[in-house]
């Protein structure tokens, strides 16, 4: 299998590898994460259960409460912030959140990577100026 | 995008460590939005304050803002805390607690921030007319777009604190006047009996906000008298139950696409708790207002004390306005609380389980934090309070 590289627009700088976890429906860190553990726990959420601590997380976009960006922070603190975020559109509560916690972020990736990623694949994430790539190995 | 060069100089550093970072957030969010540029904002409200909700890290992050010797550059007021600065022992709050949520408070003041503990500066604050403003707290958003013809987006609490700080915002979205038309009629005018009659604002507005995902709804057929407690009732719904920013309110009618709303049953059914009258009856989100604590005061002095406990929040500045009105209320046995409110406060320390309300904010909010709640309508206040 190849490897899958995308391109996208680089909000944050930073680069950061780790294993791939995907989620088809936006994330809550506000009352969504654990602050202290990296666990998601919005109930019925398809990452419920998961740590998002040290992986490249791949989701369409925030929501929630703008307190969510201090849950970045929090997690940044404890050595369970993720290594890099994918957005399909970051909004200001992701945006603000890896600014603060030093997370590499990118957004609006060439392909859609919720058709062509999967959890459990590794990859490596990294920002520089406006330009940003992500690539996947299986 | 263009930055001028003061705007560059502040992101380089020129006025330290503190400015810089906030200059980086609010360029980030301004890039990502793909805003041509910065404006210049004449007052920010901050929310994010309660210690429950910032945790550890959000303190620490504010403090360390704070100590970067970065302040406010605009005149800003901050949303209710978790606590009554005063009463919190009363309030079953731990010691613990409150320490780290007054070292908030004074990160915060030192920041430059205005310590109002309200959600609703609207009511107390003198800012100009028309004039850009930044915004966290989505009621106090709705409001002060819809009704103080003021200019503001949904900006979050940290983005709303970055901005304070740089005195800027992105030049985006329902900052300029064009995307501030009316995109969609919502026409209400076959309920405007029914919502005047039995005061269900609060009902009305989470339906708008289920209802119309984007844009600025024109909002036909509510009563021409709506009061300012009833308006801010509805538009704090309306920013619960979706992401809109602002309304329109009018009489006439024009060849927008419309939803008719005539179904009194569709509103109910979407609302965040049933209709109730059990349990403790917790009033003030949005905080109430002099007006709706001298309204609450009359009912008190004409029948005494309520028969079940009712705990009221409003901001620390409504004593200056109806002092008679809130010695009154404590009087008659109602628990007043100020600087915070049912939503950012620990209902359970304070012993509560089911708890009733009037507003749709709460009542979706405190579900989610895991309540028995109960709504009532505006209109039946004194049949709740003692009957």
């Amino acid at each position: 299998m190849r490897k899958i590289v995308i391109g996208g627009r680089g909000l944050v700088e930073g680069y950061g590898g780790g294993e791939l976890l995907v989620s088809p429906e936006p994330i809550s860190f506000y009352g969504g994460v654990d602050p202290l553990t990296g666990v998601v726990r919005e109930p019925n959420h398809p990452l419920e259960g998961k740590s998002i601590a040290g992986k490249i997380l791949v989701f369409p976009r925030g929501k929630g409460s703008t307190v969510g960006s201090y849950v970045l922070l929090s997690l940044k603190d404890r050595g369970k912030a993720p290594a890099g975020i994918v957005n399909i559109r970051s909004e200001p509560i992701i945006i603000v959140g890896c600014v603060l916690a030093e997370v590499p972020l990118m957004d609006r990736p060439d392909k859609n990577p919720l058709e062509v990623l999967k959890s459990g694949m590794w990859g490596r994430i990294t920002v520089q100026g406006r330009k940003a790539r992500l690539e996947v190995i299986p | 995008m263009h930055l001028t060069r003061e705007e560059e100089a502040i992101l380089a550093g020129s006025m330290g460590d503190g400015y810089a970072k906030a200059m980086k957030v609010v360029v980030k969010v301004a890039e990502a939005l793909e805003a041509p540029r910065l404006i210049r904002i004449e007052h920010a409200h901050i929310s994010g304050i309660s210690y429950k909700n910032i945790g550890e890290s959000g303190l620490k992050f504010l403090e360390s803002l704070a100590e970067s010797g970065a302040k406010a550059s605009v005149p800003a007021t901050i949303n209710p805390a978790g606590m009554d600065l005063e009463k919190w022992r009363r309030m079953g709050i731990s010691e613990e607690f409150a320490l780290k949520q007054l070292r908030v408070i004074r990160a915060l003041t030192k920041l430059g921030l205005k310590p109002t503990l309200t959600c609703t500066p609207y009511l107390y604050e003198k800012i100009p007319r028309r004039a850009q403003v930044a915004w966290a707290e989505s009621n106090a958003v709705l409001y002060a777009n819809s009704i103080c013809e003021l200019y503001t987006n949904r900006e979050g609490g940290p983005l709303a604190l970055m901005e304070a700080i740089v005195g800027r915002a992105p030049y985006v979205d329902y900052r300029i006047d064009e995307n501030r038309k009316p995109t969609v009629i919502v026409d209400l005018r076959s309920l405007k009996r029914d919502i005047r009659q039995r005061s269900l604002y609060a009902a009305v507005g989470y339906f708008i906000g289920r209802m119309v995902k984007e844009g600025v709804p024109l909002l036909l057929g509510l009563p021409p008298d709506m009061t300012l407690a009833e308006t801010k009732l509805m538009l704090a719904a309306i920013g619960t139950s979706g992401s809109l920013t602002m309304v329109r309110l009018g009489d006439s009618d024009s060849g927008l696409p419309r939803v008719r709303v005539s179904n009194l049953q569709d509103i109910f059914a979407e609302l965040p708790a049933a209709l109730s009258d059990e349990g403790v009856v917790a009033l003030g989100c949005p905080h109430l207002s002099p007006g709706e604590l001298s309204r609450l005061a009359n009912l008190a002095s004409k029948y005494g004390k309520p028969k079940r406990r009712v705990i009221v929040f409003t901001a620390r500045a409504a004593k200056r306005y109806a002092p008679k009105a809130l010695e009154i209320l404590v009087r008659q046995g109602f628990e007043v609380y100020y600087d915070t409110c049912m939503v950012v406060a620990d209902l359970k320390a304070m012993g509560v389980d089911e708890v009733l309300v009037d507003s749709a904010k709460a009542a979706y909010y405190l579900s989610t934090q895991g309540f028995n709640v109960g709504l009532f309508l505006r209109s039946d206040i004194k049949r709740i309070l003692y009957d």
